[in-house]
């Protein structure tokens, strides 16, 4: 059952990705600039790390051998998140600390906005909280943690990160600037801001990777950061 | 050889092709020897349409254009000739590898006089992939835009990731074919040239979602 349940999340998972892969990038309106002071960061969508193994050996069995993959996905994915427990690293903390810390260097003033969110979409209404913002910064995190592109010495596990991101106008709700940020790009990138995995922080399985926490999270921290850095870089 | 396997065997070769990449073309890393202006000619330039449905995709090569600003280094490029518009517009500039080989580009736009308005230079172009991205909101004025060389960039070289996957039949019993998927990567050296191929587009800016 547990298997099952993992088959059908990764299912899903490849169709959030196919159904946003068309989504327009909307470069950021700097004529709006010099009205945009105070950036509010809506509590960012963040799922759990998971660990993907793309064109696995069980892909080539129908569903018997999707719910091995789910299986084996499953455990690793806990090991993964043990790992990061263990190191203390907590992703969605960490990108919205470097996210900050951009939009500071980019000259903006910035709030968090808490938001209690359902599903993985951008928010349909920003709350009017107590402390006014020009702008609300929505980030929705699609997925993160490592992936490998098959199963050998040429395909080793390296860390992924990838986000949405839309800037909304708090006077009158126009979207500013909309993209999609990618570290670690495998496939295809329409429409997709990538960012090249740094090759010194990669395993040749992930029974190395699992043995190397610090690195393993060290890889994590950079790919969160440079995330974060993009998104800062698309405001400026 | 069981028929499936004749089948595949002829039907291969044709769709490797199809996915092969774009044919290799050797960088070009200078443009001594070759006559420059100036000022770009804006009289040839090229008109853009303001529709996502007809972009423009050329290549820049040995026979390009060449661009010499007083004191400026030497640069090829192209002009178009923007859209007439009263609202802003999505502009998109696309710099796609050929072989190994990627123009470096950067940006001007300028009014109908031909005077520089804006200028976007090569490090706010984005990676998409290989490739390099620049969308920006065109203002009504902007009537040109020149895709030019960016010469300090040309020579440089960046290695990419390329993810690849593998389908392989596997014969089994008689006559039946298993499919095997596998995953590789392999690294693909890109250099920043004077040469490449560029598309351009026009179009609304987009809603959202």
């Amino acid at each position: 059952m547990r298997a099952f349940r993992g088959a059908a999340v990764v299912i899903a998972a490849a169709m959030v990705l196919v159904g946003c892969a068309s989504q327009p990038e909307i470069p950021y309106d700097r004529a709006a600039k010099a009205q945009i002071r105070k950036i509010g960061i809506v509590t960012p969508a963040f799922p759990e790390a998971s660990v993907v193994l793309l064109n696995s050996v069980g892909s080539s069995f129908g569903l018997i051998g999707a719910l091995a993959d789910a299986g084996v996905q499953s455990s690793r994915d806990t090991t993964l998140k043990n790992l990061m427990q263990q190191q203390k690293f907590s992703a969605p903390d960490y990108f919205v600390e470097r996210l900050n810390q951009g939009l500071r260097a980019a000259g903006y003033t910035v709030a968090m906005v808490p938001v209690k969110r359902d599903g993985s979409d951008f928010v349909e209404k920003y709350p009017s909280g107590a402390e006014p913002v020009d702008a609300y910064l929505d980030l929705v995190t699609m997925a993160y943690g490592y992936i490998a592109n098959g199963v050998g010495d040429s395909a080793p596990y390296r860390p992924r990160f990838i986000v949405r991101a839309r800037l909304v106008s708090a006077k009158d709700s126009s979207v500013l600037m909309q993209d999609k940020v990618l570290y670690n790009p495998l496939g295809p990138t329409d429409n997709t801001v990538t960012i090249p995995a740094d090759p010194a922080l990669q395993f040749k399985d992930f029974d190395a990777l699992a043995a190397s926490p610090q690195i393993a999270v060290k890889g994590l921290r950079v790919a969160t950061e440079q995330s974060a850095q993009t998104i800062a870089k698309l405001l400026q | 050889m069981p028929s499936v396997m004749r089948g595949l065997a002829a039907v291969l070769p044709a769709l490797l092709a199809a996915c092969a990449g774009s044919p290799a073309v050797p960088p070009i890393l200078s443009l001594d020897g070759r006559p420059c202006v100036a000022r770009p000619d804006l009289a040839g330039a090229q008109a853009l349409a303001l529709d996502a449905g007809n972009p423009i995709k050329l290549d820049l090569d040995a026979g390009a254009a060449c661009l010499e600003p007083g004191g400026g280094g030497r640069s090829a490029y192209v002009a178009f000739r923007l859209p007439r518009s009263e609202q802003p517009y999505l502009l998109t500039v696309t710099s796609a590898p050929l072989g190994d080989t990627l123009f470096s580009p950067r940006l001007m736009l300028l009014d109908e006089q031909g005077n520089v308005l804006r200028e976007v230079p090569r490090d706010e172009f984005m990676a998409h992939g290989v490739a390099l991205y620049a969308g920006l909101r065109a203002a009504p004025a902007e009537r040109y835009l020149i895709v030019a060389s960016d010469a300090p960039s040309v020579g440089q070289h960046m290695s990419h990731i390329i993810g690849e996957s593998h389908v392989t039949p596997v014969p089994i019993g008689i006559g039946g074919v298993a499919i095997i998927n596998s995953g590789s990567e392999k690294q693909q050296v890109i250099t920043y040239a004077h040469n490449g191929r560029v598309t351009v587009s026009a179009q609304p800016i987009p809603k959202a979602n």
